[in-house]
């Protein structure tokens, strides 16, 4: 067992940087192994809780854990992606970020695995649809086609695609913003928000766990892409052509996302008739405040402002009021049948 | 990083000492030095940031979970012991 806490002299890579701070502590605290993690609590007690469930506190979990499995197996798949973008010219090609990007590709993929696990294990009977890849001919979950995290699951994609091959800072800021503000900073942290009060009615130990790691390991992903971001602003503010218009993108595409969202959140709670007390109003409200500290403390944003945000997650919320999903979801059971069918 | 004890925003219900008895003995059990027992749970809480932002672990951080008695630091702790198992 290593008993010293002394770093170790390293040659070619930077042992001071950030970038080698958040792969190291990827190595220490993100490789835990989920099915392990599986065999050391069991299923059993979260089955005898989930059995214990009527149906709508089942449908309110299920419309989380959608979005969740369905992100999760997203931002993995994008995950290259992040990996090619930052060993770019647009940055300083140091083998650092290379190393994190690699280390975030691992957790993404081993997220997604948690989830597939727990789902068939646990709570397979509200899941008659999950089993298909969306790159092998598969496409999301009914509920999170139906609500938004599906758009911006789709949107994250093209942004990404668009960053990796060949796009310029702005691209990348974009692409950024929608995958470490977004999807892991608000809509999955807002997500953890959720499980906390949910818990409560409802304590599901080993998802609870599982939680617990991957917020962990979402916690070093959000830190990374506020510092890939920071570069792109420090580049712009000193006046480096190529680079203007990047804090605009940022606040351009951190308000495109409150959309999807917001959306989201009314999905998972008002919409099912929120049985197990999460609260719309009190989720948007963290969801909008991680925003802005993300924005306007880390980052130091210019464009746009907290209280423009703020509105534009009202607005959403407004927008968002007496959406039905249930013709949507069920439009998209017949989609996913036909697919599963092999059609 | 920033030392455990100097992580702002959270709710933190027990002690220093609590705190400092926890790691002790979390840091024998592993065999392991308690200042990186300490490193670990407090990059649990704080990713690096200064601020315990880990919703998933640190409910109460957000003070929002009024039932968890918990000191989040307490809930990394437990969570750290366990990661090491797997
Ligand atoms: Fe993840
Ligand atoms: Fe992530």
């Amino acid at each position: 067992m290593d008993a010293s806490t002394d770093q170790i002299k390293a040659g070619r890579i930077d042992t001071d940087n950030t970038y080698y701070e958040l792969y190291q502590k990827s190595v220490e605290l993100g490789t835990w192994d989920a099915e392990k993690l599986m065999h050391k609590v069991g299923f059993e007690e979260d089955r005898e809780v989930w059995n214990s469930l009527d149906d709508n506190e089942k449908e309110q979990w299920a419309r989380l854990i959608s979005y969740f499995i369905d992100g999760e197996h997203a931002v993995a798949q994008d995950a290259r992606r992040i990996m090619k973008t930052v060993s770019s010219p647009w940055f300083d090609r140091s083998i650092e970020k290379e190393m994190f990007a690699s280390a975030l590709a691992l957790e993404e993929a081993k997220h997604t695995q948690f989830f597939d696990l727990y789902l068939t294990n646990v709570m397979v009977d509200k899941f008659p649809q999950y089993e298909l890849d969306t790159r092998r001919g598969g496409i999301q979950i009914p509920r999170t086609e139906a609500c938004g995290a599906g758009e911006m699951f789709e949107r994250q994609g093209t942004l990404q695609a668009q960053a990796a091959d060949g796009g310029d800072p702005t691209d990348i800021a974009r692409a950024a913003t929608n995958y470490h503000i977004g999807v892991e900073g608000i809509l999955a942290r807002g997500g953890y928000f959720a499980k906390n009060r949910m818990m409560q009615e409802a304590p599901l130990k080993l998802l609870n766990k599982g939680f617990q790691f991957i917020s962990t390991d979402e916690g070093r992903h959000i830190t990374f892409g506020l510092e890939v971001l920071n570069e792109l602003i420090e580049k712009e503010r000193d006046g480096v052509p190529a680079y203007q218009g990047v804090e605009n993108a940022i606040w351009e595409q951190a308000v495109e996302d409150i959309g999807y969202i917001t959306d989201t959140a009314y999905f998972i709670t008002e919409s099912v008739g929120d049985p197990l007390d999460v609260d719309f109003d009190e989720l948007v409200n963290r969801g909008a405040r991680l925003a802005g500290d993300m924005m306007f403390d880390t980052l130091d944003l210019d464009a746009g402002s907290a209280t423009e945000f703020m509105q534009a997650a009202a607005d959403a919320m407004e927008d968002a009021q007496g959406s039905d999903y249930e013709a949507v979801i069920e439009k998209y059971d017949h989609i996913y049948s036909a697919k599963m069918a092999g059609d | 990083m920033t030392e455990l004890k100097d992580i702002e925003g959270a709710e933190f219900t027990a002690s220093d000492d609590e705190i400092d008895d926890a790691i002790e003995e979390a840091a024998d059990d592993l065999g392991m030095p308690p200042e990186k027992v300490e490193e670990e749970v407090a990059y649990i809480l704080d990713s690096g940031t200064g601020r315990a932002n880990n919703e998933g672990v640190a409910g109460a951080a957000a003070s929002d979970n009024e039932d968890t008695n918990n000191d989040p630091r307490l809930e990394a702790l437990e969570m750290y012991k366990l990661r090491q198992e797997l």
